[in-house]
């Protein structure tokens, strides 16, 4: 035991000296002249190729497509794009998580191995610094993605928005009625003590992003309004909040904000609940939690809209990136620019996935909105520009630069 | 010089010299490398970091360490989770020891009521993932004053536990305590049943009384196993993540695991990396204090004459109730969390406990379309699962292959060069990967393979890395039972081959594995069962193409498809049990020789 942890010593100190003398480490590899600060990137010059010719070109080169998407509906859109459009080629679509599919995809362009020719990915603070920046994916568009996308192509092209608004539950008797909650601060108020619930954000990067967005000048200027609105007096800020941002994460982790591993699961429970509960939770979630009690009793989810000040929660999109090692970029650009047509979001009832069955694309879902603004919403739902409106919209930029100084300032609050 | 190249010759003429030999190129670059590899990892910029150190990825720093012992964050980086992981590992040690021992000691020397099975059951907490029991104390116990609904305890009686009795501190102790409980089982019950009896008839002839001779033969006799014990017990609860994910999370209760976990998925994997090494290095330490205690290291299994008659303690009219009373803690150990997966497998909707909210679907059933929980078809029916159980099956065989078969050859090679400086340097390294965390591991394992070294291609993404740091990680399990099995093996048995001319693989396979038959199959036993039921050890290094079933059980888990994960973890668990019990059937061979040795 001596000899081992001798070794372990001799070991650490050896590493201690050899890393201090060697400057750069290794196993990282160090891009060229990585800048400290990173500027936003330098905007994506309007690709030539039209949809047909990045097709035709696709197809000739033969290689398979393989895609990763935080979203599932993109793994059902490849199989039906392949089905049709390239029946001959072989591809492979998975889901995989943000925070997963950064490393993967840094890892296998770094290494030079075979991964994905495309990724659909959400977290924009995350890929513009450990992918865009390390020029591991780039983003790309042609004529016909900006004709339908507008400004949404740059920093990083969207492909879907999705939104994360306030829940709460609705159906027993001390629950809550539609438009009760009318402020943010609510969640920080002790009436509410241990009743608010979020994903974590230290495990979901969009939730993070989130925090730090309420901490720029504009929403922290919207939540201090809204804070005496609330409470009826002006803000005074602690000592370790720089502005009214600060303060309302701040609030909202002493009011023992509860932490969730899946917004799914939050959703249902807080659905089944019997008390108070509410939640920043997927829109996607609001139909599925609908059910019926042991006595017959009914319950199901509300969301906020307008009438919740300074925001009824949050916007964020999953981008669409070029990987640089692609091995059939042109198909992949190809099944990009097909995402976007109508077909293409919602299928054409008569296209089918691998299974046989028709695909749906993204037909009665809830809480996901084209890139594309012309393709209709679900029935029911309101359009992304409504949306835009009353959530705060993920600001990729700001979030990359600000996400560490959120992230200490919550590990200390905790 | 011809002298010398004679010692040489010499030396390596003897297998198990060469064979340690092997074991220490081997070991060195998959055990000590990592090691070389955590430490560079805590002073250089990670890609996550740039916009936090505003240096260049990979250039040096000392940001990392600065962060985590400078005055602000280390309360809440390193002192509070080490406490709280400290405080519960250090519990799960004591629920772990009463209860497994006090089973060992009811199976081995009193008049307990149906032992075969409840020995049979009792084991079902080690042979379960080790979230499971979390998850079904969650399923359990849910408390209205947290998620607002009431969990099957409460559907049962009526009754609504506290906050403190469903989340954080206690839940964690006493789950992972009972995850544990078996090895304390193994271990204690291994000694208790090889006592010899003539300590304790001896006493009886002096009239010592019952609790004397508990607290003068007994005990002091025990004492080493529960020493093993609590080291196993305490590093596997200071490495456990999913427990404290699961139970602690929801009320911002963090260790050091779930506080690595979040770092590394973070913007400061550098400081994941340190809490990383001082896991490492507090599993080190304990390691320490105990071969000072028992002066004999690593001693899972203790080698202790055999009595032909071990004295049995009638309970009297204890017998029934004591009976009942281990019947029913083996049950909600072992019992009830199957029942409960069971159950919320079957659940139309989450939460309702009602016989007209149950349904097949989930097992049997076609997907329903993407507005609805069931957006994917039943597990039975369901072509990822299938896939990612034949890879499940295939890796786990693999690692088996691999960590039993070394480990037996490591077993055989430390113990016949047993005293020398090769042998204990070997046996020391075949130990570390137990001390170091999981995921650390793994982390560790993502950038060293992720790159070409020498003639080792890039193996990022592939099956090899997979089976390679299952091998390594459980090689630990399968030595020890190698080492101690070898132990146990007179050397002149496989001296009387030799004088008689007997090649060494002869000697292998005709002498050395016939005898030691039963423990070598117990010690591929448990690698493939650990890492049928892995799941930190591979989650960052599955990708796409080689997910496994516990990958895709999280998977479901994130997703929120509660009774897919449930489905799914009972599917892993009836595959570990049908596995455990007709190896143990066919070869004789079990757990508790593969822990115990």
């Amino acid at each position: 035991m001596k000899k081992l942890l001798a070794l372990l010593l001799a070991v650490l100190m050896c590493l201690s000296l050899a890393a201090c003398s060697s400057g750069n480490g290794g196993g990282e590899q160090a891009p060229a002249e990585t800048p400290a600060e990173e500027p936003a990137p330098a905007e994506t010059e309007t690709a030539a190729e039209t949809f047909d010719e990045l097709l035709a070109a696709g197809i000739a080169n033969g290689n398979k497509l393989t895609i990763y998407s935080t979203h599932s509906v993109t793994v059902t859109a490849l199989e039906a794009f392949m089905k049709k459009y390239a029946p001959e080629i072989e591809y492979e679509g998975t889901q995989i998580g943000d925070t997963n599919q950064v490393t993967q995809v840094a890892q296998e362009v770094k290494e030079g191995v075979k991964g994905a020719d495309i990724i659909f990915i959400q977290d924009g603070a995350r890929v513009l610094t450990d992918l865009v920046d390390e020029g591991y994916v780039y983003n790309w568009y042609n004529q016909e993605i900006k004709d339908l996308v507008g400004d949404d192509c740059e920093p990083l092209l969207v492909w879907d928005y999705c939104n994360k608004v306030v829940m709460y539950n609705n159906g027993a008797d001390n629950t809550y009625n539609e438009g009760d909650i009318t402020n943010l601060w609510f969640a920080t108020d002790p009436a509410n003590k241990g009743a608010f619930w979020m994903k974590d954000p230290t495990t979901e990067g969009v939730n993070m992003n989130f925090l730090v967005n309420l901490t720029s000048d504009e929403n922290a200027a919207k939540l201090e309004a809204a804070y005496k609105e609330y409470y009826g007096k002006d803000l005074v800020l602690d000592e370790d909040c720089p502005n009214a941002g600060y303060q309302f994460i701040k609030m909202l982790y002493q009011n023992e904000m509860m932490l969730g591993s899946s917004d799914s699961t939050i959703a249902k429970d807080i659905a089944a609940a019997e008390k108070p509960q509410s939640g920043l939770l997927t829109l996607n979630k609001y139909l599925k939690s609908r059910g019926t009690r042991e006595d017959g009793t009914t319950f199901n989810l509300l969301y906020a809209k307008d009438e919740l000040k300074p925001t009824a929660g949050f916007i964020y999109p999953i981008y669409g990136l070029q990987v640089a090692n692609a091995d059939n970029p042109e198909l992949a650009k190809a099944f990009l620019i097909w995402l976007y047509s109508e077909e293409g979001w919602y299928g054409d009832g008569e296209m089918t996935i691998a299974d046989g069955s028709v695909y749906k694309g993204m037909q009665g879902r809830y809480g996901d909105y084209s890139g594309n603004t012309a393709n209709p919403v679900a029935d029911g739902d309101m359009s992304v520009v409504e949306w835009k409106k009353i959530l705060v919209q993920e600001d990729a930029v700001q979030a990359a630069e600000h996400r560490a100084d959120v992230e200490d300032f919550i590990q200390l609050i905790k | 010089m011809k002298k010398r190249w004679n010692r040489f010759k010499t030396f390596f003429s003897k297998p198990y010299n060469v064979l340690l030999v092997l074991f220490l190129v081997f070991l060195g670059f998959l055990v000590v490398l990592p090691l070389i590899s955590i430490v560079r990892d805590t002073f250089i910029v990670h890609s996550a970091e740039k916009s936090r150190v505003h240096q260049a990825v990979g250039t040096f720093t000392t940001y990392h360490w600065e962060r985590l012992f400078g005055k602000q964050f280390s309360k809440s980086l390193l002192w509070d989770p080490l406490k709280n992981s400290i405080v519960t590992s250090a519990w799960a040690c004591v629920v772990s020891i009463l209860i497994g021992g006090s089973f060992a000691w009811l199976v081995s020397r009193s008049d307990m009521r149906w032992k075969k099975l409840l020995t049979k059951l009792f084991i079902f907490p080690y042979i379960m993932p080790s979230w499971t029991l979390a998850l079904a104390w969650k399923n359990f116990f849910k408390n209205i004053d947290i998620t607002g609904s009431n969990g099957i305890f409460y559907s049962l009686t009526g009754l609504q536990v506290p906050t403190w009795f469903a989340y954080g501190e206690f839940p964690i102790i006493i789950v992972t305590g009972l995850h544990y409980a078996p090895f304390a089982y193994i271990l204690i019950g291994g000694i208790l049943h090889n006592m010899d009896a003539n300590l304790e008839e001896a006493a009886i002839i002096l009239k010592t009384s019952r609790l004397r001779m508990f607290l003068r033969i007994t005990i002091p006799i025990v004492m080493p196993a529960v020493l093993s014990t609590i080291i196993l017990v305490f590093s596997g609860a200071m490495a456990s993540f999913a427990t404290p994910q699961f139970l602690g999370l929801p009320v911002r209760y963090f260790v050091l695991t779930t506080e690595l976990y979040a770092s590394i998925n973070g913007t400061n994997p550098g400081v994941g990396y340190i809490l990383a090494m001082i896991m490492i290095l507090i599993s080190v330490i304990i390691m320490a204090v105990n071969q000072r205690l028992i002066g004999s290291r690593k001693s899972y299994a203790t080698v202790t004459g055999k009595s032909a008659n071990i004295s049995i303690f009638h309970l009297g009219v204890w017998r029934t109730p004591i009976s009942i009373l281990a019947f029913i803690v083996v049950m909600c150990m072992s019992v009830i969390p199957l029942v409960t997966f069971a159950l919320e497998s079957l659940l139309a909707y989450t939460g309702v406990y009602d016989f007209s909210n149950l349904t097949l679907s989930f097992w049997i059933g076609q997907a329903q379309g993407h507005d609805t929980w069931q957006s994917e078809s039943g597990i039975l029916r369901n072509a990822e699962v299938y896939r990612t159980l034949w890879n499940s099956l295939k890796l786990a065989f693999t690692c088996s292959l691999g960590a039993g078969t070394l480990g037996f050859l490591a077993g055989y090679s430390i113990v016949r060069r047993r005293g020398s400086l090769l042998s204990r340097l070997v046996e020391d390294l075949t130990f570390i990967p137990y001390l170091i965390p999981s995921m650390a591991f793994s982390a560790i394992y993502l950038s060293m393979f992720a790159t070409k070294h020498g003639i080792i291609p890039s193996l990022y993404g592939s099956f090899a890395i997979l089976a390679l740091i299952g091998t390594i990680k459980y090689l630990p399990m399968a030595s020890r039972s190698g080492v101690n099995s070898m132990l146990q093996l007179s050397p002149e048995i496989e001296e009387a081959g030799i004088i008689m001319g007997v090649p060494w693989v002869k000697r292998m396979t005709r002498i050395i594995i016939p005898i030691e038959k039963t423990t070598i199959v117990s010690g591929y036993l448990l690698p493939f069962i650990s890492a049928m039921r892995e799941l930190s050890l591979f989650v960052i290094l599955v990708t796409a193409n080689n997910r496994v079933l516990t990958t895709l059980l999280l998977f479901y888990d994130e997703k929120g498809y509660t009774q897919f994960s449930n489905a799914v973890n009972l599917l892993i668990i009836i595959v570990v049990l049908v596995i455990n019990f007709t190896v143990e059937k066919l070869t004789g061979a079990s757990i508790e020789k593969g822990v115990g040795g």
